[in-house]
């Protein structure tokens, strides 16, 4: 008799539990994402640039510009409803009146250039590009000038051909931020830093509603858009670590979209009749990398060697269905001046006997660093084993991001797979700037953030072609400079053995319309709707 | 005159009061200095290892202005015993800095964090030791019998089966197949921020909001986690008290007790368990103590946003303030639940005192 209460409690308790039924599709007014939120670091668009951050930024901020999703070479204004580029490459903008931040407060030409003097003061990665570009926390006050209450212009700081800069006023950095809402928030000078970081002040179609980093994101529509409300009414992104349950979630139709699945679990949803994925080609490459620095890697001839020891063909049929396509180039498909690709293949014989000529009748040994995860350890082992039929050994470091890149950043590396690039510009300086160019070669340069420098690549000729290419701008004279420059590199042979283009898979349930992903990482939801 | 036969630690002259004190400050002193190197030691790991916290903040494109700038500013273009020292410094005025991973202070993470944890240990150990330890007891009685092999398979697969697969089988079935549970996190995405957080343990917070939906949403997202994590400790915990309980019944008094007509009933619970209870709870608060330190493959397979899964990625980028300071709580908790056993020793078992 004592424990019939319990009992009773503990089926009263169950039926109550399970008396609704579990199976719901997500509501038609709302977005459920599912995503390894891992890498959101921060929700400062001046600091992080990843891919996982850029879909809150492409929403919750305007940029100056953006790219269309179907044909992201097509630059379409945003912030700006014009812009206009003189002889001098200076670019004179229009901002888009009756723009209002979440805040309330107007969006203002005072912003816009507030915003990009905090993006060179805090001199965080969002910066990089624009310092490549000759600007400087000093200079930008000077070179990005207010004329009157709409129109600014952003001087020319060292000749950069136009057409790539403005692929560079549609990334996260150049997103226009509330100066006065970020102000009020700042703390011992750090330019609102880090209220920033948990926090937004956008103007974009989606407001941040709540971030719990490594749990969940809450976006709501942000009404007074000026272009007219979002279609959702919320965006919750949820941090799902784990594939197979992501998968299983998109399965059972409680998330709309998923990203980070792994290259099975993409598979698993291919013939799914509920989930589309979608292979997005990414702005970098999968490679296989050699360090010059190195007496016999530096050789031009084993360098030519190596390049029949890697089954490229396999790899791509066999491993990165998911993360690549092939592609041997180091300007990608699509791209100005983009070249038949190499279509390079497996051949052990050659390799051996090239080597062998090359004074290397017994091979070598060499390591090779590479991440511990999908799918740069399969390649490492795949090519260690095509390399050890040739005769050279091949010894595996496995490692993660601070010791693979970190000996990379500090040029104390053999060979290394690798990933290169981020959200996709399409212009061939984007690829070639940090795979080819390498103005100083010494050890004090610390150029880290390009890898020719860290593999030691240095070739005058190629860096003065690339400096061509960067002022020209004649788009045919550009795309003619960029083909000389992939022969000339063809014929020096790089230090660098593209294998694939990386994309950036995503899955969407069918349910869900006009959600397309987008080469630049900047999605765009408020277009987002779903069937009924 | 006291002989020699007195209790150990015995000071004949010396007042209670100065006993205590001694011992309670002897106490204290162990506890310090064990939290001071555990501290040292995982600082200095956590340095040594070719971690590179920059590298994870700045990407891999960033130029090296903006890489040493960050490194300043977290403070590792320093000595390693200089920021030691800085480290110390902060951590005695309460300032644990802040997470790499959240840019937010660590122990405000802590603070959002440790809840779910608790709530999911919490529910883990109810069934864990709810069950593991009247099947400990009944294999103990049963010895030999096919219900003591029973409970051995069921041990066996409990410490054999890994946790993850298991997890991700209860998902396809319960989940995926049957629909009787939720998916990832703590509940459904929409009821996210609905109740006021006022213990911070969800099913507790929404009972007291009076929030039903909320509540059933929750009990179906943390029963099934739970249930795997409790299998495991239903695995340990049954083990050990099938031991415990045989080596009673082996003894004399049970015998005697039997010879006396005492029921089996009283004899089992009254005689045998009572004697192991001491025993019994020592495991299950080791059991506890392992659950609150992390469940991190549990947390990783259902997006449970814990305790674990926010010391794993500290510790994969290198967030050593998080790193420290999860590992002073793992330490501090370990520490609790040990010294909470030689409590309960003292209390239930009179010849400790």
């Amino acid at each position: 008799m004592r424990k019939l209460p319990v009992g009773v409690a503990a089926l009263a308790l169950m039926a109550g539990v399970w008396s609704s039924d579990l199976r719901a599709e997500t509501p038609k007014d709302q977005l459920v994402i599912g995503m390894n939120m891992a890498n959101m670091l921060g929700l400062d668009p001046h600091e992080i640039g990843q891919f996982e951050p850029s879909h809150v930024f492409a929403n919750v901020y305007d940029q100056l510009l953006t790219t269309n999703a179907d044909d992201i070479s097509q630059i379409e204004p945003q912030a700006v409803e014009s812009w206009e580029v003189d002889d001098a490459g200076n670019i004179t903008m229009t901002l888009r009146e009756g723009m209002t931040f979440h805040s309330g407060n107007p969006v203002t030409v005072d912003d816009v250039i507030w915003s990009f003097n905090r993006l060179m003061e805090i001199n965080k990665s969002g910066s990089t590009s624009f310092k490549e570009f000759g600007y400087t926390a000093e200079n930008i006050k000077e070179k990005l000038r207010k004329i009157d209450e709409r129109t600014f212009v952003l001087e020319q700081a060292t000749p950069v051909s136009a057409d790539l800069k403005l692929y560079f006023l549609a990334k996260p950095s150049a997103s226009v931020l509330d100066s006065e809402e970020i102000m009020s928030h700042e703390v011992d000078g750090d330019l609102g830093a880090a209220w920033l970081a948990t926090n937004a002040a956008g103007s974009g179609p989606f407001m941040l509603n709540r971030w719990a980093p490594n749990d969940i994101a809450i976006l709501e529509r942000f009404d007074d858009y000026w272009a007219g409300p979002a279609i959702m009414s919320r965006v919750l992104i949820r941090h799902i670590p784990e594939s197979q349950s992501q998968r299983l979630q998109l399965q059972q139709g409680d998330l709309d979209v998923g990203y980070t699945l792994s290259s099975a679990d993409f598979e698993g949803l291919e013939n799914h009749p509920d989930v589309e994925v979608q292979r997005i080609p990414g702005g970098g490459h999968y490679y296989f990398s050699v360090n010059m620095k190195d007496p016999d890697l530096g050789k031009r001839e084993v360098r030519e060697a190596l390049k029949w020891c890697i089954d490229y063909e396999g790899i791509n049929s066999a491993i990165m269905k998911n993360y690549g396509l092939s592609w041997q180039r180091q300007v990608l498909p699509g791209v100005l001046g983009e070249l038949p690709d190499l279509e390079l293949e497996l051949d052990i014989e050659r390799c051996r006997q090239e080597l062998a000529d090359a004074g290397y009748p017994d091979g070598m040994s060499k390591t090779l660093r590479v991440l511990t995860l999908p799918p740069f350890i399969e390649i490492a082992t795949a090519i260690q084993g095509t390399m050890g039929q040739a005769g050279v050994e091949v010894e595996i470091l496995p490692g993660d991001g601070g010791s693979v890149y970190g000996a990379m950043r500090n040029r104390d590396f053999e060979m290394l797979v690798g990933r290169s690039g981020g959200g996709f510009i399409p212009d061939p300086h984007d690829t070639l700037q940090g795979s080819a160019y390498n103005p100083d070669n010494s050890d004090e340069a610390q150029l880290t953030g390009q890898i020719s420098w860290r593999a030691s690549w240095y070739f005058p000729e190629v860096n003065e072609l690339i400096e061509q290419g960067l002022v020209e701008s004649d788009r045919e004279k550009r795309e003619q400079i960029y083909q000389e420059v992939q022969r000339v590199i063809e014929d020096k042979v790089s230090f660098m053995f593209p294998i694939s283009q990386r994309l950036d898979p995503l899955a969407v349930n069918t349910r869900v319309l006009h959600y397309q992903g987008d080469p630049t990482w900047m999605v765009r939801w408020e277009v987002v709707d779903k069937a009924d | 005159m006291r002989s020699s036969t007195t209790r150990p630690g015995w000071r004949p002259g010396v007042p209670a009061l100065t006993r205590i004190a001694g011992r309670t400050g002897v106490l204290v002193g162990s506890t310090l200095s064990t939290l001071f190197l555990l501290l040292t030691l995982t600082f200095v790991i956590g340095r040594l290892l070719p971690l590179d916290p920059v590298a994870a903040i700045v990407g891999d494109d960033a130029d090296q202005s903006t890489y040493e700038q960050v490194e300043r500013e977290l403070g590792l273009d320093k000595p390693l015993p200089q920021q030691f020292v800085i480290f110390l410094g902060r951590m005695l005025t309460g300032d644990f800095g802040n997470a790499l991973l959240t840019n937010q202070p660590v122990l405000d993470d802590i603070a959002r964090l440790f809840p779910a944890t608790l709530e999911l240990a919490t529910v883990a150990i109810i069934v864990g030791a709810g069950l593991g330890v009247p099947l400990g007891v009944t294999a103990a009685v049963n010895r030999g019998r096919w219900i003591d092999h029973v409970v051995r398979v069921i041990s066996l697969l409990g410490y054999s089966t890994p946790i993850f697969w298991l997890a991700l089988i209860g998902l396809i079935v319960f989940y995926a197949k049957l629909g009787w549970i939720g998916g990832a996190g703590r509940v459904d995405i929409y009821f996210v921020g609905l109740v006021p957080e006022r213990t911070g343990l969800l099913l507790i917070d929404s009972l007291l909001a009076g929030d039903r939906e909320v509540f059933v949403s929750a009990f179906r997202h943390i029963i099934l986690p739970a249930s795997v994590l409790g299998y495991a400790a239903i695995a340990y915990i049954s083990r050990m008290t099938r031991s415990f309980m045989l080596e009673q019944l082996n003894q004399e008094y049970i015998i005697a007790a039997r010879a006396k007509g005492v029921s089996r009933r009283q004899m089992i619970w009254r005689h045998a368990f009572k004697n192991i209870r001491v025993q019994v709870v020592t495991i299950v608060a080791l059991s506890y103590g392992s659950l609150l330190e992390g469940a991190v493959l549990i947390e990783t397979v259902f997006g449970w946003p814990g305790f674990g899964q926010y010391l794993t990625n500290a510790l994969l980028i290198g967030d050593m303030n998080a790193v420290v300071a999860c590992t002073l709580i793992v330490g501090c908790i370990f520490i609790g639940l040990n010294l909470l056993s030689d409590i309960l020793y003292r209390v239930f078992d009179p010849r400790t005192r």
